[in-house]
C-alpha cells in the first residue's frame, strides 16, 4: 500500500489539536498552508457559484494539500449543506483529475464512529491508544480555546502592542509538540501565569461585545477579516461562547443541547432553526440580558440557517434596545468596507455609553 | 354563535405538495380556507420588502403570500416540516417558516404543527394538535385527516399517472425535456408556469421531476449521489435518473440563492455526461426576454442534437 499523507481543511488554530488523532493512521501530515487571497481564489474558481463561503475555503485549502502531495483527505460538517460538502467536494476534485481518498466524518459525527472509522484504517491500533489520542486532541482544542478567551478579553487593554499576539504565537508552538496529557496541562498552567503577567490597563467595566453567528466564519479569523482583533484593537472585551470545545461537548448529546437551545430562545424562535441558527439567537438574549453594549452577527453570504435567525434578531435588537451589526461575506467582501463599518459601530457604542442610553 | 374562524393558506412553498390535503381537512371541519392569489409582482414586491434581503426567491414569495392573507383571514396555517424519513432532512428554511413569519407579522394568529418522525412527532399527531387548538373533537380530527389524507393520495396518483401517459404516448420526433425544480418553482404562476409556458408554445414535451414515481426516484437518487440527505432534492436527481431514456434534455429552475441546488445541481453537472443541461436560476429582477433567449437557444440545441432541421 502506498504511503497515507493526510491532510485537512483549516479551522483557526486548531490544526494543531488535530494532529494526535491524524498520527494514528497517517505516515505524514500535511497541513494546507495558513488560509490566504489565493486559498479563496483557487477554492472559488472551481465551487459552485452560489455555494457558501466555507465550501470555497476548504475546497482551496484540499487544493493546495493535494498539489503539495497529500492523498487522504479529511472532511468534518454536518448541521446545514456543510454535511454535504463532502461528497459535492470529492467530485469536483476527482473532475480537476486529482488522486485521493476521502474521508467523511459528516452528519451523526461522534467519537465512537471516528474510533472505528482510525481502526478500519489501522487495524493493529488497540481502541485504548485511540481513545487516548482522541482524548488528547480534545485536551488540546480546549487549551487553545482557554487561552484564546483571555486573548479575546484582554488584547484591547495591552500597554505593550502585539505582548498577546507574542506570547499566544509561543505557545501554539510549543502545544504543538506537547505530546503528552501532562506536558498540555503543564502548557497551560505556565502559560495562563505569563499572560496573567502581562501589563494590562483595564477601566473595571470595560465595554463588551459579543460574537455570535455561524460557525465557520466566527470560528476562522481570516474568513472574517479578524474582525475580533480589530474589534479588541479599539479597547473592549470581545465575547465569544462558541469554540470547539463548546461544539464538542454539545455534539456528546445534541437532541438535550437543541431542546435547551430552543428553549432559551422563546418566545423569538420557538423551533430549531438548523445549524447553529437557534444558538445565535440564544446567545443574543444572553448578551442582551447581561448588559452587553452590541453584538456582531456573521454569516457567509446566504446561510441559510442564520438568516432564518435574523428576523428574530431583528426583534431582540429592538425590544432590548441592543445594537446589533450584521457581517454577511462572500468572495467580494472587501475588507476596507468591514473595517468602516466596525469604525463606526465602535463609535456609535462609545456615544450611547457617554450619553448612558443604557 | 359566533362564526368559525377562517383559515389563511399561502399559496407557496409546502402548499403546491400538500394544497389537497389541507383543503380537505379544514373544509371537513366545517371551516373556511382562503388562499392567496397567483403570486403575481406586487406580491413579490411585499415578499421581497418583508424578507432578510439574502433569502432566497421562493421564501420572498412566501412571505409576499403570508401578507397577502393579513385582515382575510384569523388563522395562517404554516406546517413546520423538519424530517419526513429517517436521516433525512428539509431544507432549513422550512425549519423556521413559523418563526419567521412571527418576527416579520407579530400581529398575525399561527396555526401550526411540527413534523419530525426521527423524534416521534408525526404528521397525524400535528393534525391532531390542529384540531385541538381549532376546540375540535379529536374523533373528527382523527377522520377528517384521514380522508384528507386520502383525497391527497388520490390527487397525487392521479397526476403520476397522467404524466406517465404522457411519456408513453409522446411521439419519438419530440423534444422531451424534464423540468426538475421544486414544485413551488415549476407550478409557481410567477416563475416556472411562465416558463414551462415558453416551452409549450414551443412545442416541447415537458415532464416535471416532482411526478416521477416516488418510492422508485428515491431509491434511483442513489446512483447518483449516495450522501443526499434533503428529501425533496432526492426525490428531484431520482426523477432524472428514472426518466434517463425518455428525456432529450433537463432544465433545472433554481430560485437564487438556494442553498441544496447550488450543491446538488453542481453535482449533477459533474455526474451527468451524456444529457444536455440548462440551468436558469430565477431572482427578483428576472427579466423575461434574456430567459426566452436562453431557453429558445437550449431547445435548439437539443432539436439541433436529435438531428432535427429546426
Amino acid at each position: 500500500m502506498s504511503k497515507r499523507i493526510v491532510s485537512i481543511g483549516h479551522l483557526g488554530n486548531y490544526y494543531v489539536a488535530v494532529k494526535p488523532i491524524l498520527k494514528l493512521f497517517a505516515d505524514e501530515i500535511i497541513i494546507p498552508p495558513r488560509i490566504s487571497r489565493y486559498t479563496l481564489e483557487i477554492g472559488n474558481k472551481y465551487s459552485p457559484e452560489s455555494a457558501c463561503i466555507p465550501f470555497k475555503y476548504t475546497l482551496g485549502n484540499f487544493i493546495e494539500a493535494l498539489d503539495k502531495g497529500a492523498n487522504l483527505l479529511i472532511q468534518l460538517g454536518g448541521g446545514c449543506r456543510m454535511g454535504y460538502y463532502g461528497e459535492v467536494q470529492r467530485h469536483i476534485l476527482k473532475n480537476l483529475g486529482y488522486e485521493f481518498e476521502f474521508m467523511k466524518l459528516t452528519n451523526n459525527t461522534n467519537i465512537i464512529r471516528i474510533a472505528q472509522d482510525i481502526k478500519q484504517l489501522v487495524p493493529s491500533l488497540s481502541y485504548w491508544t485511540i481513545a487516548k489520542q482522541i482524548y488528547l486532541a480534545f485536551r488540546k482544542a480546549a487549551a487553545i480555546d482557554v487561552i484564546e478567551e483571555i486573548m479575546r478579553l484582554n488584547m484591547g487593554f495591552e500597554m505593550q502592542q502585539g505582548s498577546h499576539e507574542r506570547l499566544f504565537k509561543a505557545y501554539l508552538s510549543k502545544l504543538d509538540h506537547a505530546e503528552t496529557l501532562r506536558d498540555v496541562n503543564e502548557l497551560l498552567a505556565v502559560f495562563q501565569k505569563r499572560f496573567a503577567s502581562l501589563p494590562l490597563n483595564k477601566p473595571e467595566n470595560p465595554i463588551r461585545i459579543g460574537v455570535v453567528g455561524e460557525i465557520y466564519v466566527v470560528m476562522e479569523p481570516f474568513s472574517n477579516f479578524f474582525i475580533e482583533k480589530e474589534m479588541a484593537n479599539y479597547g473592549v472585551e470581545v465575547h465569544r461562547h462558541l469554540s470547539a470545545t463548546e461544539f464538542i461537548v454539545n455534539n456528546l448529546n445534541i437532541q438535550k443541547r437543541i431542546k435547551d437551545a430552543v428553549e432559551a430562545s422563546k418566545p423569538y424562535s420557538q423551533h430549531y432553526l438548523g445549524g447553529h441558527g437557534t444558538g445565535s439567537v440564544e446567545l443574543a438574549i444572553k448578551f442582551a440580558r447581561e448588559g452587553f453594549a452590541g453584538l456582531i452577527h456573521v454569516k457567509p453570504f446566504g446561510c441559510m440557517p442564520e438568516i432564518n435567525a435574523m428576523p428574530a434578531l431583528h426583534n431582540i435588537s429592538r425590544d432590548f434596545n441592543f445594537p446589533i451589526l450584521y457581517f454577511s461575506f462572500d468572495t467580494l467582501t472587501s475588507e476596507t468596507g468591514i473595517k468602516t463599518r466596525l469604525e463606526a459601530f465602535h463609535d456609535m457604542l462609545m456615544m450611547r455609553e457617554d450619553a448612558h442610553v443604557r | 354563535m359566533s362564526q368559525p374562524p377562517i383559515i389563511g393558506l399561502p399559496r407557496a412553498l409546502l402548499y403546491y405538495k400538500y394544497s389537497t390535503l389541507w383543503k380537505s381537512f379544514f373544509k371537513s371541519l366545517g371551516f373556511k380556507t382562503v388562499v392567496s392569489p397567483l403570486s403575481n409582482r406586487q406580491i413579490l414586491e411585499d415578499g421581497v420588502r418583508a424578507a432578510i434581503d439574502e433569502n432566497c426567491l421562493a421564501l420572498k414569495l412566501y412571505l409576499g403570500h403570508v401578507q397577502a392573507l393579513i385582515g382575510k383571514v384569523d388563522y395562517v396555517f404554516i406546517p413546520r416540516i423538519f424530517c419526513l424519513y429517517p436521516q433525512e432532512t428539509l431544507c432549513t428554511k422550512f425549519y423556521a417558516l413559523g418563526d419567521i413569519v412571527r418576527n416579520t407579522f407579530p400581529e398575525l394568529k399561527l396555526l401550526e404543527y411540527n413534523h419530525d418522525v426521527e423524534q416521534g412527532e408525526h404528521e397525524w399527531k400535528g393534525y391532531l394538535k390542529v384540531g385541538r387548538e381549532l376546540g375540535i373533537n379529536p374523533l373528527k380530527t382523527i377522520h377528517a385527516y384521514w380522508k384528507a389524507k386520502q383525497e391527497q393520495a388520490e390527487e397525487e396518483a392521479k397526476q403520476r399517472q397522467k404524466q406517465a401517459k404522457q411519456v408513453a404516448e409522446v411521439p419519438p420526433e419530440a423534444t422531451r425535456i424534464l423540468v426538475t425544480a421544486h414544485p413551488y418553482i415549476s407550478y409557481d404562476a410567477f416563475l416556472g408556469k411562465s416558463i414551462c409556458k415558453i416551452l409549450e408554445e414551443m412545442d416541447v414535451e415537458i415532464h416535471y421531476s416532482d411526478l416521477a414515481p416516488h418510492q422508485q426516484a428515491r431509491e434511483l437518487s442513489r446512483q447518483l449521489s449516495s450522501d443526499l440527505y434533503w428529501t425533496y432534492n432526492k426525490e428531484q436527481i431520482g426523477a432524472i435518473e428514472y426518466y434517463r431514456q425518455d428525456i432529450d434534455g433537463i432544465l433545472f429552475l433554481v430560485a437564487f440563492p438556494c442553498g441544496p441546488d447550488a450543491l446538488v445541481i453542481n453535482l449533477c453537472q459533474n455526474q451527468i455526461k451524456d444529457i444536455p443541461i440548462c440551468v436558469l436560476t430565477l431572482d427578483e429582477l428576472q427579466g423575461d426576454a434574456g430567459l426566452r433567449t436562453r431557453i429558445e437557444s437550449f431547445v435548439d440545441i437539443l432539436r439541433f442534437k436529435k438531428g432535427r432541421t429546426i
